[in-house]
This record gives structure tokens, C-alpha cells and sequence, in this order.
């Protein structure tokens, strides 16, 4: 079975919470971010420079994650993001936010058995 | 690790690419700076990418200049994310406003009741403290306009219910800040703590019940929901 790709409008709204998930377990520079995505979700969710960084400043303003230059392994410098404490406290209400909008979802589209 | 700033020498390329694809970012200079480097170094790494992945230099080149296809929306959401936050920002669209509109309200039904009706006066030690039964009436109705609001402008269940009692909130603040001059500055021995405590049950306590019986239909559930959404 091939995955399809999501389109950007139903992708954008899950971004923060992809995001939030990657970087609750690692610090991870934007490029990196993107890739996790893709890759995580098997290549349904893809996030462009252009979703990707409006979202990571607006985290970062939210005071959800924080930015800092750091060397990568090769030696050349990344804006590398990690989680917050107030990002942590954000992220489980979150998750349950998308676990009863899932629900509620299935119940009226029957989106699970599709 | 140290923080330092970043070493442009290996996005060079891709910073003039940049700079000469985007307009000119809003934002103070030495944060478009970064903001520009940050871009760079992605595109570097998605045009690296292309080659690993046996592109040729022009068709890679080509896939990392699509990332940034449409250059003056990334740049308005840039700079809407980093620091626009709109007209209000979210404290004020889920508190202040509807706190304010609590307070206006109930302050001019309020000045109505004054003008037309008369007060129940209740006398305790050494005080006395008016009461407006008719506008006690009112203010359930004030509470649920700033609970309604709040939670039409995507509040939460807290915000709902603090937005609801401010006025009652700005009565207290009043009475602590005269209460608290009175007795310890100016050594006023008329107003007691008796009358303090008339004040407040009569002005605070009261008005904030009658409050939060309007308010109660929108603290039932959170605005949450409605705030995820708007957000995505």
C-alpha cells in the first residue's frame, strides 16, 4: 500500500504537534525536523521551508521551544530547537486535544475502517 | 555548548540566493540576519540532499529554490509568526476585552439603577452599606456577555470565568487599596473592619454570584477545541 500524501491544508494544522513530539525527544535542527517528519509518518506528512519555519518561530515565540546556533557533528553550524518547559506542559493537552478531535472525527466520518 | 553565532562561510551561496529570492524581511536587523542564515543552511542541506540523491547540481539547485516558490508569503508569515501579533494579542482578546466589557456594563446598568430606583440600606458596626437589589439583578447578565465573549474569542474555561468577575475583582482591588490607607496611614478609625467587610460582601461578593450565575452556561466546557482549530 502506498502512502499518500497529505494535502498542506490538513498537514498545517497537525505541524505543531509533530513538532512538539520530535523535539520532546531530541534537539533537532529545522532541516532535520522536516526530514523526521516525512520520514515518521512515512512520507504522508511533508513539511516545506515555507510551513516549516513560520511555525518553528511561532513555537519559539510562544515560548514552547528555543532556538540556539550550535556545530553540527560535520562542524557547520545549525539553528538547533528543543522543547521548553512550558513546551512539555503544552504538549499532553495537546496530545489529547488530537485524541478526542480523532474520535469525534471518526465518529462522524468514520475515517478508521476507510 | 556555547552559544555563538552562526559561520556563514559554508551557505555563503545559498545567503546571496536568499537575500536576492525574498523581499526585504520586517523585522530588525540582526534578526532577519538569522532568519536568512537559518533559510540558507536548510536550503544548503535540501540541495546536498538532491545531489546525494543523484540530481544533477541544476535540477537539485531547482528543487531547493522550489522550497521557497512563493517568496512574499514565507516572508509575511515570518514576520506574522516572529512578532505580529494582530490588532490583540491572545491576554487581551481572552481577557481584557471581555473584562472590560464586563466592567462597562455593569458600571453603567449600575448608573441607571442609581437614577431610577432607590437603595436598601444595611447597617452594621459602626457601618453602613448600600444595596441595589435591582442591579444585582442585572449582572448575571453582565457576567455571560464578558463569559460569551471570552469564550467566543477562543478563551478558556479560567479566562471565561476571570473576564466574568471583573468587576468584582476591580471592587476589591478598590476597597483593599481605600481600606488599607484609611486604617494604617491616615489612622481613619470610622471605616472598621466591620465596614470593610460589608463593602466587600456588598460590592464583591454579592455582584460576583450574580456574575457567575450568567456566566455558568459557557464554563460547562472549554474553548479549547475552538482554539486548536483556529490555530491550524
Amino acid at each position: 500500500m502506498t502512502t499518500k500524501r497529505i494535502r498542506p491544508k490538513i498537514a498545517r494544522g497537525s505541524a505543531e504537534l509533530a513538532i512538539l513530539a520530535l523535539l520532546a525527544e531530541q534537539s533537532l535542527y529545522g532541516f532535520e525536523i522536516s526530514k523526521c517528519i516525512d520520514e515518521r509518518s512515512g512520507g504522508a506528512l511533508h513539511f516545506t521551508l515555507a510551513s516549516l519555519y513560520p511555525m518553528l518561530y511561532d513555537l519559539e515565540k510562544r515560548g514552547w521551544i528555543a532556538g540556539r546556533w550550535q556545530s553540527n557533528e560535520a562542524g557547520r553550524d545549525r539553528r538547533y530547537y528543543c522543547l521548553t518547559p512550558d513546551g512539555k506542559k503544552a504538549l499532553a493537552p495537546l496530545r489529547r486535544e488530537w485524541n478526542v478531535f480523532f474520535h469525534a472525527l471518526d465518529r462522524l466520518a468514520g475515517v478508521t475502517n476507510a | 555548548m556555547p552559544e555563538h553565532t552562526p559561520d556563514r562561510r559554508n551557505a555563503t551561496n545559498w545567503n546571496e540566493i536568499v537575500r536576492k529570492h525574498l523581499p526585504p524581511l520586517d523585522l530588525p536587523q540582526k534578526e532577519a540576519e538569522e532568519v536568512i542564515t537559518e533559510l540558507a543552511v536548510h536550503l544548503e542541506d535540501v540541495y546536498e540532499e538532491g545531489i546525494a540523491q543523484g540530481q544533477s547540481p541544476s535540477q537539485a539547485r531547482q528543487t531547493a529554490l522550489d522550497e521557497i516558490a512563493r517568496p512574499q508569503t514565507l516572508v509575511n508569515d515570518i514576520a506574522r509568526a516572529k512578532h505580529q501579533e494582530g490588532i490583540m494579542n491572545t491576554r487581551t482578546k481572552h481577557f481584557w476585552l471581555p473584562g472590560l466589557v464586563n466592567l462597562a456594563t455593569s458600571m453603567v446598568s449600575l448608573a441607571v439603577v442609581i437614577a431610577f430606583a432607590q437603595p436598601r440600606v444595611y447597617f452594621g458596626q459602626h457601618a453602613a452599606t448600600t444595596l441595589y437589589v435591582y442591579w444585582l439583578a442585572i449582572l448575571p447578565l453582565c457576567g455571560a456577555a464578558a463569559a460569551w465573549l471570552s469564550r467566543r474569542l477562543g478563551g478558556d474555561r479560567l479566562a471565561c470565568l476571570a473576564s466574568s468577575q471583573f468587576t468584582s475583582g476591580a471592587w476589591l482591588v478598590c476597597f483593599c487599596f481605600v481600606f488599607t490607607v484609611s486604617m494604617f496611614f491616615e489612622r481613619n478609625r470610622v471605616l472598621t473592619f466591620t465596614s470593610f467587610l460589608l463593602f466587600t460582601g456588598n460590592w464583591v461578593l454579592l455582584p460576583g454570584a450574580a456574575m457567575l450565575l450568567g456566566a455558568l452556561p459557557f464554563l460547562r466546557s472549554s474553548g479549547r477545541a475552538g482554539t486548536l482549530v483556529g490555530r491550524s
